[in-house]
């Protein structure tokens, strides 16, 4: 814990400030949760268990739910970092009509192992936003897996933004046939305009699994998957700014360890700090 | 704890839910309490089979077990949101992307992942961002109530000592204009309080018979006379009002007042005492003020 000198600095910077104190880097603001965690000791001492929960619950879920547009920062992000300054044309074999596809590999889509649920199923229904394979994306994909034929992607115009052709273990991927020779700019914005990311069953019901794995479980995940799946997030705790100093100490930050006794090592931190995820590890021993 | 009854009763928080709205109709959030309750409960029933299998500590820790998991709850969001962006859906167009831009072929998620790190990592730090400045401004809201109710707590105590005082005098102001029989009584203990608070100390070496109780008198004073006057003309049936009844001014009154009034001034201030004791070193003479 910081010193008193720096408490009653973050204290006056609550009460004068606007925004929260300067950090060092954008990786280490939320991280070693110092700051944090000391005002929440600070509210639930004063004003007790039940309005922390509030802040928690009334507030931030609450928030994340209503006011942080995840669809918008996702689909700007990718719009800014990607294809915004990108003058790439696609080629007509790319198309449906054309010949040839790119070929995507289960593996390289699914890193959370989501396509083993069925839509379909109990947990199914709480992790996909939609039943609908003409809903959600990640519904239609998996049907893609299962189907023999063509299937495509439409946006509420009816205008195919892709299509996708089971072929072995992956799927072979091909423009609509309007972007033939289109740019590949323009068919990045109608395919953006064509997803929900964001939707509130999914986003709590990836909570519970977080905490508890009771969804992973349901989904016939077995234990090295789950566990693959808390390698993933553990790699991926540094881009999304949550990096611990004793992680931020490692040689590369950008460098993601995907080694096995580094997988055990995440395992143990992440049992450390869901007691709930603590709870259902015994259970599945 | 029972993964299919986390799962049911998770699917009982959603049962009129309607996804394919989500977007656009506000009644299909979350509510926050049925999520509040929900993790209350799953933390329960996990204890509850613990304590089942013989770890009765957990009885003990049950409630730091819960402030535990509503942080958990606040912990895990980004991880949540890191699973639903890293979907299928937006890896699909990760993938087509790097191999529409580099043909060099990305045979797995993790390696997507890596090269998608700047993007990934900017919606990493918005929703960081995001979220930490929602709970620093709703704890820096916290602080100002309490502040605020802090403050209104003192002063609402500095304005119950007020009443308290303005309480006492108003039934001390009542009781001295009152004509009961305690009124003399009161008056002449306020008079001693003052009279003993200015007592000025007796001459260097009084004679004990004459000054040895004087701490102990209320000392003279006209008010007292006026009322031991009154009181004796009481006694005597004699009319101690200003007014008779039918409006004339009681002259008698007045003039004894205004007698009263001068010998007691006089005695005050013209009278003094004079001593002449036998100590060890032969005859000494001391004096005396009447208060």
């Amino acid at each position: 814990m910081a010193s008193q000198q720096e408490i009653y600095n973050q204290l006056q910077s609550v009460l004068g400030g606007t925004e929260p104190p300067p950090y060092e880097n954008e990786s280490s603001q939320v991280e070693d949760l110092s700051f944090i965690e000391f005002l929440f000791t600070v509210v639930q001492q004063a004003s007790g268990q039940n309005k922390f929960k509030d802040i928690v619950f009334n507030n931030v879920l609450g928030d994340v739910q209503n006011n942080i547009s995840v669809d918008n920062i996702v689909k700007d992000t990718f719009r800014n970092k990607t294809f915004c300054n990108l003058n790439l044309g696609i080629p007509s074999d790319l198309t449906i009509s054309g010949n040839n596809g790119i070929f995507v590999e289960k593996s390289a889509i699914d890193a959370f192992n989501l396509l083993k649920v069925d839509p379909a199923s109990q947990t199914g229904s709480l992790l996909y936003n939609s039943t609908d394979p003409e809903k959600d994306l990640n519904t239609f994909i998996f049907n893609s897996f299962n189907a023999r034929a063509l299937r495509e992607w439409k946006n509420e115009n009816n205008q195919t933004i892709f299509g996708l052709t089971k072929q072995g273990n992956g799927l072979l991927f091909q423009f609509g046939d309007e972007y033939k020779n289109g740019s590949f700019k323009e068919w990045s914005e109608d395919f953006f305009a064509s997803i929900e990311i964001f939707n509130p069953v999914n986003f709590f019901s990836q909570i519970v699994d977080v905490l508890t794995g009771a969804l992973s479980v349901q989904g016939n995940k077995n234990r090295i998957e789950i566990e693959n799946d808390s390698t993933v997030i553990e790699g991926c705790k540094k881009l999304f700014g949550f990096c611990s100093s004793e992680s931020n100490n490692n040689s590369n930050e950008n460098e993601i360890n995907t080694s096995p006794q580094e997988a055990i090592r995440r395992q143990k931190e992440s049992m450390k700090i869901f007691p709930l995820t603590l709870v259902m590890r015994k259970k599945m021993k | 704890m029972d993964s299919q009854k986390v799962v049911n009763e998770l699917q009982g928080i959603f049962q009129n839910f309607d996804p394919d709205s989500a977007q656009s109709n506000n009644n299909s959030k979350i509510n926050p309490e049925d999520a509040s309750s929900f993790i209350e409960n799953t933390a329960k029933d996990g204890a509850k089979n613990l304590i089942d299998q013989g770890e009765s500590s957990v009885t003990a820790d049950f409630n730091n077990i819960n402030a535990e998991n509503e942080i958990g709850v606040l912990k895990s969001m980004p991880y949540a949101l890191m699973k639903i962006i890293l979907s299928p859906k937006i890896l699909i167009f990760g993938k087509i992307f790097e191999k529409f831009v580099d043909s060099e072929n990305a045979p797995d998620a993790i390696d997507l992942i890596k090269k998608l790190k700047n993007v990934i990592g900017e919606i990493g730090a918005a929703f960081s961002k995001a979220i930490l400045n929602n709970v620093f401004n709703f704890i820096k809201n916290q602080l100002e109530s309490l502040v605020s109710e802090l403050k209104g707590r003192f002063l609402e105590q500095q304005l119950l000592d007020y009443a308290s005082v303005l309480e006492f005098l108003t039934s001390l102001i009542s009781s001295l204009t009152s004509d009961n029989d305690n009124c003399s009584s009161i008056l002449s203990t306020i008079l001693k309080i003052l009279s003993l608070s200015s007592f000025v100390p007796a001459p260097p070496f009084p004679p004990p018979l004459v000054f040895g109780a004087v701490p102990l008198k209320p000392g003279m004073n006209e008010t007292t006379a006026i009322n031991d006057m009154k009181s004796k003309m009481e006694e005597k049936g004699l009319n101690t009002g200003y007014f008779y009844d039918d409006g004339t001014p009681n002259y008698q009154l007045f003039a004894m007042e205004s007698a009263v009034s001068a010998v007691i001034k006089n005695i005050k201030n013209y009278s003094k005492i004079d001593v002449t004791t036998l100590g060890p070193t032969g005859p000494t003479q001391g004096s005396g003020q009447i208060q």
